[in-house]
């Protein structure tokens, strides 16, 4: 049984509809910032109270009960905190951005994929705003500005927008047609989070157990973000786990949403 | 093809199948607990919502839809502007459309109107800086006055409907898609609707109308197909096809009455003066 939608669109048209898709996707992203703080008078503070709460707690427990002997602790928290809860809240929202938006997607048609990229798109821009905090924290912790920050900020948060892109295409895709996945990514972020040595720096960890945290991408990129702040150096070969799996989740990701896409409205 | 650009929406032989009883979103829970059903919950119950339909329609008519409830009314317009895709046979489509087939479909409660009236423009394929000329316009239109500036889970449900009217015409859609939701307006609001329709049909716009206020569709529609058990049941002038459509449900429900009356009668079951209504659980049951 053949089935075909055609559809007749001018060369003017599918130019125009790039420019309209990326002002449907800043607008829909700047609204829901909007809405998110809506009310709330300290919505800036909202935005960095989560992983300096953290910080804190995992300072003075580690730190200072503990007494786990890393110089720096604070900034060797703090310089991994920000970059994951920006992770961590872009998977989140990511994951069921097309369940949630079900009603929308089987009544409207437009390029579905904007709101994955819309749920990566504003937690970035949280990450960005909160960016100059770590950076004031860094420099008042007595660490010096490298010049490598110059290129290796945008660096990794290029690296990192990608393979939030990938993974949160990805998972949002699967997540309509296979629901258990929301449940599951919650599970995985915790373990990720234990796994992505954010709390201890990689070389403490036991040799036999470091290629398991090899294959985690998150851990090399948490640890170049982390080298970056603390020792001022530039992103290294370690990384490469990280641009393999940001790679081939692009591909997967975009490749099973172009293919699944057209049954959305059937599943949701 | 020149030939084809007669018709804004074209669909050949298509049939859309549903499943019945079947769980798409698989759960791991059934999957581990109760592999053996995995297969039957996959396979599901078909149940075809359209079958074969055939249908062509010509820039810049106004087509109504009719049919009882579940007859293929939904799924129809969905298939038709590509939201959701044909089990088998063709969908061609020509030109831009906007589509309203549910009230707010795209519309943010926390948001004013006026904000959620620009981004379901660009939601429709404007640019940013054509949203922007049209607000006055779409605002004025919907007449929600002070209104457009609270948020919309304020609204009432006429008043959802306004806006996201008002925004849908506003457009300058080449096919237009209102799947019953107009009756929600006003008289005033509607009659507003109406001139609307007639200047866009003007620009050649096609509107395809889904409602059961046949009044309005012997008014304002060049044409009207009745949808029945997901196949084109009638298919022409909207009086013929509309008296044709009232006169089957009339006679149907008076056989069906009288049917009913007689088998309680020759059981001897129906007091004199009691109607057919208070007698019939007492009568079913013996």
């Amino acid at each position: 049984m053949a089935a075909t939608i055609t559809r007749t669109t001018s060369a003017t048209d599918l130019l125009r509809s790039v420019s309209t898709t990326w002002d449907l996707l800043l607008a829909i992203t700047l609204r829901d910032i909007r809405v998110r703080y809506q009310g709330t008078v300290l919505s800036f503070i909202w935005w960095i109270a989560r992983p300096l709460t953290l910080g804190t707690v995992l300072y003075f427990a580690l730190g200072k009960v503990l007494r786990i002997d890393i110089p720096n602790y604070s900034v060797f928290l703090l310089s991994a905190l920000f970059p994951w809860f920006w992770f961590a809240g872009s998977i989140q929202q990511a994951t069921g951005i097309f369940v949630s938006n079900g009603g929308l997607l089987k009544k409207v048609r437009f390029p579905k994929l904007i709101l994955p990229l819309s749920a990566v798109l504003f937690n970035t821009s949280q990450f960005l705003l909160t960016l100059p905090i770590l950076i004031g924290f860094v420099l008042v912790a007595g660490i010096s500005p490298s010049t490598a920050w110059i290129l290796g900020i945008p660096a990794l948060i290029a690296l990192q927008f990608l393979l939030l892109v990938g993974l949160g295409t990805l998972l949002a895709t699967l997540n309509v047609f296979f629901r258990d996945l929301g449940p599951m990514v919650e599970v995985a972020l915790l373990l990720l989070f234990y796994l992505s040595a954010i709390i201890f720096p990689l070389d403490l960890v036991p040799d036999e157990f470091r290629p398991v945290l090899a294959l985690n991408p998150v851990a090399p990129l948490i640890d170049a973000w982390r080298n970056l702040f603390l020792h001022g150096e530039f992103v290294d070969g370690a990384i490469w786990p990280a641009l393999v799996i940001t790679a081939a989740s692009l591909a997967l990701g975009l490749y099973l949403f172009n293919k699944l896409e057209r049954h959305f409205a059937d599943a949701l | 093809m020149p030939s084809e650009q007669r018709y804004a929406i074209r669909l050949k032989d298509v049939s859309k199948r549903y499943f019945l009883n079947r769980t798409t979103p698989l759960h791991l829970q059934d999957m581990i607990m109760k592999p053996w059903t995995i297969r039957s919950r996959l396979a599901g119950e078909a149940f075809w919502a359209l079958q074969d339909v055939s249908l062509d329609v010509p820039r810049g008519e106004i087509l109504g839809v009719i049919g009882v409830n579940g007859s293929g009314k939904s799924t129809l317009l969905r298939t038709m502007v590509g939201l959701s895709p044909p089990t088998s046979g063709t969908v061609s489509i020509h030109g831009r459309y906007a589509a309203l087939l549910e009230l707010g479909a795209g519309f943010h409660p926390s948001v004013t109107g006026r904000e959620n009236a620009y981004v379901n423009a660009l939601f429709m394929g404007l640019s940013k800086k054509r949203a922007r000329e049209l607000m006055p316009k779409i605002l004025e239109f919907s007449g929600l006055g002070k209104f457009i500036d609270q948020p919309m889970r304020t609204y009432s449900t006429g008043m959802y409907v306004r806006l996201g009217f008002a925004v849908a015409v506003h457009v300058k859609p080449e096919i237009l898609v209102i799947d019953e939701i107009l009756a929600v307006g006003d008289a005033d609001f509607q009659q507003k609707c109406f001139d609307h329709f007639a200047e866009l049909k003007q620009q050649s716009a096609t509107i395809i109308l889904v409602t059961h206020n046949v009044g309005t569709l012997r008014e304002f529609a060049d044409r009207v197909i009745l949808m029945e058990a997901g196949q084109i049941a009638d298919d022409g002038d909207p009086d013929a096809v509309i008296d044709k459509y009232m006169m089957n449900r009339l006679t149907a429900s008076d056989a069906t009455q009288r049917v009913f009356r007689r088998s309680l009668e020759a059981q001897g079951l129906l007091p004199e003066e009691a109607t057919a209504e208070k007698a019939a659980p007492d009568g079913v049951e013996r």
